[in-house]
């Protein structure tokens, strides 16, 4: 089998010199848009625009009251064990539970470290969340955030530092609901992913 | 046809280059590119023993035989004044972008790039000096156009604006068609490598152009004009195709119809 | 599910013309891939015009891209190291075979009998379904695209729109026949059957596939964009991730992937992001309920490396987003399938004679081409995708073409090197169209002739005027 020297060597004698591994050069300007989206406004008009609906709440326990009004009907809840959705009543505590009852949850609700304006995304940190099927494995799905971690672009989430453990196991931006154009370039949603998400904003 | 007006020549020298594609299928745009530009004023003069530019075999990997016959090219134009001006994109940009290449390391690299320095395509040098308002008006001529950008002139030169300033300003309005900046499907010797997808790919402009009911085609390429002709005759379709060079110079097309076999 | 990988092969033509020959009669193809293209293109546009100046975008990404590749082997060594310390596993695959081996040994000692897969090229190049079956494992394609080409025994046809050239009533057929119930031809339904039957897939799967879209050094991350959550089953549900990244598909820092990432989904797909951008950086963690034990990434060079250094190098700084396909004249008219090679259009016209120089497709698929320019001015990297194909036939002329071109072109370039010979010949070629157009003809003639009259273009001989 290779080696990462044998491999890595092979590598250098076709690239010629050995540069130092730490420079990275020039400093990369970051990404200008034509219209610059912010706040709960350009979150708002981005990821409806995705197929995403938006609720503001003032607090956590409105924003329980309203988790719990949208996911009425929708099958067995499953919601992230986190502070702020303690007042979500559930079916399934999650990581607090038996893995394999995860896939009959219907509708998942998932504590999201933060939103992007520019893209209409919401950035999902398995570490946040304790993994990652509660956003996954559900038809429908809801993200929980405050007004104030609306960035405006994916490099205030993609630039920032993440410190010294680095970034979670599976950070993920999610713009809207799971989507496939692969029959005839038509549009389908839910192929795999959530088909129906909703994204409930504390304003307070 | 208003009468013409003449200006912005003074007399100065410019030499034509009529590319081996006109020599060879169409003398007749060399004849009006030279007849436009005396109108306008300039003393233009066909280069004498130039031949081609090298592409044909440049294009199919064989740069030994296209820098043999791009050298007498480089040769004659050397010899000649002014400005050169080349009715197709597709040549001037061989001169102009890939002549460097050509003849790098050979002894006549830096008469080539003197050349290319000189070279400028038909409606680039019209556009570039303005000649447009000098241009004659012709209230008659109502044929419906379209323009087609040939490739090299589009992505090579960034020609686009210059043929649609220069027609409107002789009374000709364009309909612009979507598939305008498409290629024809000629390619050199692709069209005879690959003929069948050649010719598709010149249906699916000829049917853009029939949908939008043009009646006339014009370009700065023959060999394109060539290729879109050639495919539009042998479906029977009812389209005229003229090179810029002709438009702008008035040449009457139902002349030029009495002497082609017009099916 | 057996997939009818098996199914009476259909036998496919030595040559791209004359492959090429065949979609040209597909018209429900033809169709297809025109609606599916323009498409693409018109979202391109639209999303492009979402960036302030797209065209300075793309000069910093060929700017990245170009500065990563000639320090390749330190970045990845840096990127190796980083998501060791994750607990990830990197492998190092010289060739496919090598790649196969790697996969197949760690099938064998998880003791896997179902893997998942999400769309990955590089896994279509190492041909990983066809290995893995013929060891008795099982598996499962899960994008819609690809899990409708997998039933139908096909390879994909096009870079992100994998089975473009199947509509609604093929999809009925074959989902009807895999499912043994009838399932469609409405697209909603088919979709529908596609999630539940793959679900079941990802829940059984013992190891998950993926491709890499970009990896980022600095930090040992993966990244993987799509738009179905496909991608995310794959590298989440099963106990083990495997993920195969070509060697080139690796930026230094996160801000290269800031840069990337604006314009990949936007060139590919006309989206400003993909619904779903997940980036990974090593196996679960304490405290994560799920996700996979093991992370395995597999840098596979299988003819890279030949690249670099070279004229041609550039071609590795390309993202994979399908534009240079999309806006392909010679594309649209014939489909993925003509070219027979993993990547096809452009991309695939340069790629498959640099990475596979032996092959029938290396020696022809640069002459698929009009040169017209159209895929480099889309590149979001800028590649000069028409001038290596022009550099790729001076790579091969003399020793491929016939010895009748060659003699052709020889003796042309002599008699056009001087006057009398060009006057003569170009006088000879005007005098005789008349007469070429009755003849009959072969070679260059006879395929002008096969499709296109001569056009009377010489209206006036330039001697009989001033
Ligand atoms: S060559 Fe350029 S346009 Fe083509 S797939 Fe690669 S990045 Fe996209």
């Amino acid at each position: 089998m290779t080696t990462r020297e044998q491999f890595l060597g092979r590598l250098r004698s076709a690239t010629g010199e050995r540069a130092p591994a730490d420079t990275t050069g020039e400093p990369v300007p970051p990404v200008r848009y034509a219209v610059d989206r912010s706040g709960l406004t350009g979150f708002t008009e981005s990821w409806t625009a995705l197929g995403g609906t938006v609720e503001t709440v003032t607090d956590l326990e409105a924003a329980a009251a309203a988790v719990e009004a949208w996911t009425a009907g929708k099958g067995p809840l499953m919601v992230v064990n986190h502070p702020d959705l303690a007042g979500v009543p559930r079916d399934i505590d999650w990581p607090d539970c038996d893995l394999d009852v995860a896939p009959d949850a219907g509708c998942g609700v998932v504590r999201a470290d933060a939103a992007v304006a520019q893209t209409g995304s919401v950035v999902v940190s398995s570490t946040t969340n304790h993994g990652r099927s509660v956003s996954l494995l559900p038809l429908n799905c809801v993200f929980v955030f405050r007004r104030d971690e609306i960035v405006d672009d994916p490099g205030d989430i993609l630039r920032a530092d993440f410190g010294p453990d680095g970034p979670p196991s599976q950070l993920v931006l999610i713009g809207g609901p799971s989507r496939s154009g692969d029959i005839e370039m038509s549009l389908t949603t839910g192929v795999h992913g959530p088909g129906v998400v909703h994204a409930v904003v504390v304003t307070g | 046809m208003s009468g013409p007006r003449t200006g912005g020549g003074d007399s100065s020298p410019v030499t034509v280059f009529s590319t081996c594609t006109v020599d060879t299928v169409g003398p007749d745009v060399a004849t009006c590119t030279l007849n436009l530009l005396r109108r306008l004023g300039f003393d233009a003069r066909l280069v004498r023993g130039a031949t081609c530019c090298g592409q044909p075999a440049w294009n199919s990997g064989f740069g030994t035989e296209a820098r043999r016959v791009a050298r007498r090219t480089v040769k004659a134009l050397t010899r000649t004044e002014g400005p050169i001006i080349v009715p197709s994109g597709s040549c001037a940009t061989m001169i102009v972008h890939h002549w460097a290449e050509l003849f790098s390391g050979d002894r006549l690299a830096r008469s080539a790039a003197a050349v290319a320095d000189r070279t400028e395509e038909l409606s680039q040098f019209l556009d570039r000096r303005g000649l447009a308002d000098s241009l004659p008006e012709r209230t008659g001529d109502t044929a419906s156009t379209t323009v087609h950008d040939s490739c090299h002139g589009l992505r090579g030169l960034g020609i686009k604006g210059e043929s649609r300033r220069l027609l409107a300003a002789i009374g000709t309005p364009v309909t612009e068609c979507g598939t305008a900046e498409r290629c024809c499907g000629f390619g050199g010797t692709f069209s005879v490598k690959m003929p069948a997808v050649s010719a598709a790919m010149a249906d699916e402009k000829l049917d853009d152009m029939v949908a939008s009911g043009v009646s006339r085609v014009v370009g700065g390429d023959l060999s394109c004009l060539m290729q879109l002709e050639g495919r539009a005759r042998r479906r029977g379709l009812d389209l005229e195709f003229r090179h810029l060079a002709e438009v702008l110079d008035g040449a009457d097309p139902d002349q030029a119809a009495t002497e082609g076999d017009r099916r | 599910m057996t997939p009818t990988v098996d199914s009476p092969p259909v036998s496919v033509p030595v040559h791209f013309i004359d492959r090429a020959d065949r979609a040209l009669h597909d018209e429900q193809l033809r169709a297809a891939v025109r609606h599916a293209t323009d498409l693409l293109m018109k979202g391109r546009q639209v999303a492009l015009g979402g960036l302030e100046d797209s065209d300075v975008v793309r000069d910093e990404a060929r700017r990245i891209r170009s500065r990563v590749l000639s320090r390749l082997p330190d970045i990845l060594d840096r990127w190796a190291t980083n998501l060791e310390a994750r607990g990830g596993h990197v492998h190092w695959a010289t060739d496919a075979d090598e790649a196969v081996e790697i996969i197949l040994d760690i099938a064998r000692r998880r003791g896997a009998r179902l893997l998942v897969k999400g769309k990955s090229m590089a896994s279509e190049e190492i041909h990983l379904n066809s290995a893995l079956e013929a060891r008795g494992h099982e598996v499962v394609e899960t994008d819609l695209g690809e899990f409708i080409i997998q039933l139908a025994g096909e390879t994909p046809s096009h870079l992100i729109a994998p089975a473009i050239h199947k509509d609604r009533y093929d999809v009925e057929k074959l989902f009807t026949a895999d499912a043994g119930h009838h399932v469609g031809p409405d697209i909603t339904e088919e979709a529908g059957y596609a999630r539940r039957r793959l679900r079941s897939s990802f829940l059984e799967a013992d190891i998950g596939i993926s491709g890499v879209n970009c990896a980022v050094a600095e930090t040992g991350t993966i990244g993987l964009v799509e738009n179905e959550g496909n991608g995310r089953l794959c590298t989440s549900v099963p106990p083990v991730h495997i993920a195969i990244m070509g060697m080139e598909r690796i930026v230094e820092t996160w801000e290269d992937l800031d840069v990337i990432l604006s314009l990949l989904a936007r060139s590919a797909t006309g989206q400003p992001l993909s619904v779903y951008t997940n980036l990974i950086t090593g196996p679960k963690r304490p405290g994560e309920l799920d996700g996979p034990e093991e992370l395995h990434v597999v840098v596979l060079d299988n003819g890279r490396s030949a690249a670099l250094g070279t004229e041609y190098a550039e071609i590795l700084n390309c993202i994979r987003c399908g534009a240079c396909l999309n806006v392909c004249p010679v594309y649209r008219q014939v489909g993925g399938h003509a070219y027979d090679s993993v990547y096809g259009g452009p991309i695939g016209a340069v790629l498959t004679p640099l990475l596979n120089p032996a092959s029938p497709g290396g020696r022809e698929l640069p002459e698929a081409s009009s040169l017209c320019g159209a895929c480099a001015e889309v590149c979001p990297v800028r590649i000069p995708l028409d001038d290596m194909l022009l550099r790729l036939r001076h790579r091969d002329a003399r020793a491929d073409s016939s010895r009748m071109r060659r003699l052709g072109f020889s003796a042309w370039s002599w008699l056009w090197a001087t006057r009398p010979g060009y006057a003569l010949s170009t006088a000879a070629a005007r005098r005789s169209r008349g007469l070429a157009s009755r003849l009959p003809s072969r070679g260059w003639l006879g395929a002008w002739r096969e499709f296109r009259e001569i056009p009377p273009m010489g209206r006036r001989d330039r001697r009989s005027r001033p």
